[in-house]
């Protein structure tokens, strides 16, 4: 190609797409954003313990977002600082959070300990009880339903170093995508034990909320120390005006921890898993693989007790890129019983769903990197199946994996047909590679039975538009759901988008009055804990069709 | 062949392509690394950030709201980035992963595949004849590019129309320069090739 044709390529393209002009109010929004990053990085100098602790997420987050989108009291802001500023010097932690009840009485939710870049974090609950130590660079969590112990490199409890974690910037990004606006209160000083104590509230709610705020927490925080020493979350419905408490959190720093707290010393009948040995067999056994053509490996193949079918293959395909947007368009599963399977990510509500993306580009400080195994510098790449009817005992079968390919260089279709039998269900709820995942699934078989329960339920509605089936699906999981925030306490659900799902096959049905009753469940839901604006939106347009409040 | 063609090979100027013509890639710029805050990285880079989303994002408002998250991530990032001479590489590395999500969650909700944005307006000309032509041109190119394997019509738009060098077009794609030489090699000859079989494809159609 000469000069001149070059020249007139890029010509043509410049020409043929434009630069469009970004709106007033984009620079608006991305010039308050950059104003509260500078914020929170002149509040959070680097320190490792500030890094994971749920106090300074939760709270400081909180009180630097609501620093700058709402200008609060010149007071509240000095209460910020002097507690953001004792926070960095602490030389150990120790809070234990309580979830209430309504009568009342109170569940543990976790423990923590922190000393000298060591860490020990203990849930115990009805369903689960683990307990994880950090120490010199190892971790070990230990989970007693499993009965094992999985001693991995790490320097931190699991979720308190990643960008989705705990870390300030991440619950500051959310924050601000989540849409919430915030403002403080700084109340005057009380005793409390003899010491006097000064209390900063913060509320926070969605901006485009016209009703009074229904969420704050509520941080006591020591005069003497300015550090905090208790936390509550608050939460009332709206136009009421009493606060009701769902969970607190004390806080005690400074004080010496005893180094027998950071030993892992776990039951020695306990299983014990070594994670770096772990991730290595599966390394092995993955790149032998199960069956391959000229354009796909089938890495994997296995089914839980439930007949969840989960597939891991490798097809050529560079990381980052995953169906559709890959050299696989698709792939369908068939097996010689002719059982109806479901893939949850092409669901509408996938997003919604459990994410299980093998290997991604997994961004932490510093960087990019990708998390999860590579083959050939190949992504590996993993589809699940969940079984529409519910499968009492599995049985040995045949299956039929049929990927349609379509190669991304050369634009050739193609499809690759294996035929694969499984002799038993090797996973409990998910596969044991799970850990070693770029994205993995929980293992925990709470979550697994919600998820296929909500997969289920959907494909009924959306799907095979079966009403009666669907509606008893979403009660059986909203009814599952309503035994596990006993169990643990909780106050509200997180199920504002199954409710409206209730409510439309409820009209559909013709059943307004019961609609209405799960219309005004979802809007509770939604008032404790927001999914999404969306949702919220909808709840609203649903009420006001049906003649009620918003 | 229509007017259009006519005007597609006009534009292009192109004759078919003799040996392998190896280009060299350019060296980095030796502009002094630079420590960017948050402010001065959008005051700079807003403007293009936004206009590469929305030569590939056709709504504007998603166009926007994908802007927003691409600094969102970038403010984040900042504070432990090393220093940057030149930036923009970088953010339009976020942007590419940003979009890519956005498509994966509009086909995963409509079962639609990604799309290049198809809803430029027309830059203003004077006679309707111009207009016609130009436009009917730019729709031509438009629907050209469409048809590219991706990975090539990102590497034309980043090095045509976004101007990156060679190596940052590498750098945003996560390739080797000598692959991303090779592959804008590979396209200009696609893009030669399609230009012919459109006003093939049109003058047959006459027949």
């Amino acid at each position: 190609m000469t000069t001149e044709q070059e020249t007139n390529l890029r010509e043509g393209l410049q020409a043929a797409y434009p630069a469009a002009e970004p709106s007033e109010a984009l620079r608006v929004r991305v010039t308050g954003l950059a104003r509260e990053m500078k914020s929170v990085n002149s509040a959070t100098q680097s320190h490792p313990w500030r890094i994971g602790l749920r106090l300074a997420g939760i709270a400081a987050t909180t009180l630097v977002v609501l620093a700058f989108l709402l200008p609060p009291k010149l007071t509240a802001v000095q209460a910020f600082e002097r507690m953001t500023a004792s926070l960095k010097d602490v030389r150990s932690a120790h809070y234990i959070s309580w979830n209430i009840r309504p009568d009342g009485t109170r569940v543990k939710g976790e423990e923590v300990w922190y000393q000298a870049g060591n860490w020990r974090v203990e849930v115990i609950n009805p369903d689960w009880h683990q307990i994880e130590v950090c120490r010199d660079g190892t971790r070990w969590t230990y989970v007693a339903q499993r009965e094992s112990v999985t001693q991995d490199k790490a320097a931190f409890p699991a979720g308190y170093d990643s960008i989705s974690g705990f870390s300030i910037s991440a619950l500051q990004h959310d924050a601000v995508a989540s849409g919430n606006q915030t403002h403080i209160t700084l109340l005057g000083n009380t005793i409390e034990g003899g010491r006097p104590v000064h209390t900063i509230l913060f509320y926070s709610q969605w901006m485009f909320d016209k009703q009074e705020p229904t969420w704050r927490s509520r941080i006591t925080v020591d005069d003497a120390t300015n550090l905090p020493i208790r936390l509550e979350t608050q939460k009332r419905k709206p136009v009421e005006t009493r606060w009701i408490t769902t969970e607190t959190r004390e806080e005690d720093f400074n004080q010496p921890v005893s180094a027998a707290v950071f030993v892992p010393d776990f039951p020695k009948t306990a299983w014990l898993i070594d994670a770096v040995a772990e991730r290595d067999y599966w390394r092995r056994r993955l790149d032998k693989g199960v069956a391959a053509s000229n354009t796909v490996v089938v890495r994997d193949l296995q089914v839980n007790a439930n007949g969840v079918v989960f597939l891991l293959f490798t097809a050529n395909d560079e990381v980052g890129r995953d169906i559709p947007f890959g050299n696989v368009k698709s792939v369908d599963l068939t097996d010689e019983f002719g059982t109806r399977y479901t893939d949850p990510s092409v669901q509408n509500n996938g997003i919604g769903s459990q994410n299980f993306v093998p290997t991604c580009m997994n961004i932490t400080a510093g960087g990019e990197k990708v998390a999860g195994y590579l083959f050939g510098e190949k992504q590996l790449e993993g589809r699940r199946w969940v079984p529409v009817e519910k499968q009492t005992s599995w049985k040995p079968r045949q299956f039929r994996l049929t990927f349609h390919l379509q190669n991304l260089k050369s634009g050739q279709a193609d499809t690759a047909v294996f035929d694969l039998p499984l002799q038993s269900a090797e996973a409990d709820t998910v596969p044991k590679y799970m850990p070693y995942m770029g994205r993995s699934l929980s293992s925990d078989a709470g979550a697994e039975g919600d998820e296929e329960m909500d997969v289920r339920a959907y494909y009924l509605y959306h799907i095979a538009h079966d009403l009666p089936a669907a509606l008893r699906a979403y009660r059986e999981l909203l009814t599952y759901r309503a035994g596990a925030q006993n169990k643990l306490g909780l106050t509200y659900g997180w199920s504002s988008v199954q409710w409206l799902e209730v409510t439309h096959i409820l009209i559909e049905l013709g059943r307004i009055e019961e609609a209405k009753t799960a219309l005004t469940q979802a809007k509770h839901d939604d008032d404790s804990a927001r999914c999404s604006p969306a949702t919220h939106e909808q709840i609203r347009t649903e009420m006001k069709k049906l003649g009620m409040d918003p | 062949m229509t007017q259009g063609g006519l005007a597609l090979l006009h534009w292009l100027a192109l004759r078919p392509v003799g040996a392998a013509h190896i280009e060299q890639v350019e060296p980095e710029e030796a502009e002094p690394e630079h420590v960017w805050t948050a402010e001065a990285l959008h005051q700079r880079y807003l403007a293009d950030v936004y206009a590469s989303v929305a030569r590939r994002v056709p709504n504007r408002q998603e166009a926007e709201d994908i802007t927003a998250e691409v600094f969102v991530a970038a403010f984040t990032a900042l504070p432990r980035q090393k220093p940057l001479h030149h930036p923009y590489p970088w953010l339009l590395g976020i942007a590419r992963r940003k979009i890519t999500d956005y498509h994966r969650r509009q086909s995963r909700k409509e079962g639609r595949t990604s799309a290049l944005a198809d809803d430029f307006p027309s830059p203003a000309s004077d006679l309707p004849e111009a207009i016609f032509e130009r436009d009917e041109r730019l729709r031509l190119v438009r629907a050209m590019l469409t048809r590219l394997p991706a990975n090539q019509r990102e590497a034309l738009l980043l090095h045509y129309v976004e101007g990156l060098s060679q190596a940052e077009v590498a750098l945003v794609l996560g390739r080797s320069p000598a692959a991303i030489n090779s592959l804008l090699q590979r396209v200009r000859a696609a893009v030669y090739k399609q230009g012919q079989d459109y006003s093939l494809g049109e003058s047959e159609a006459k027949k």
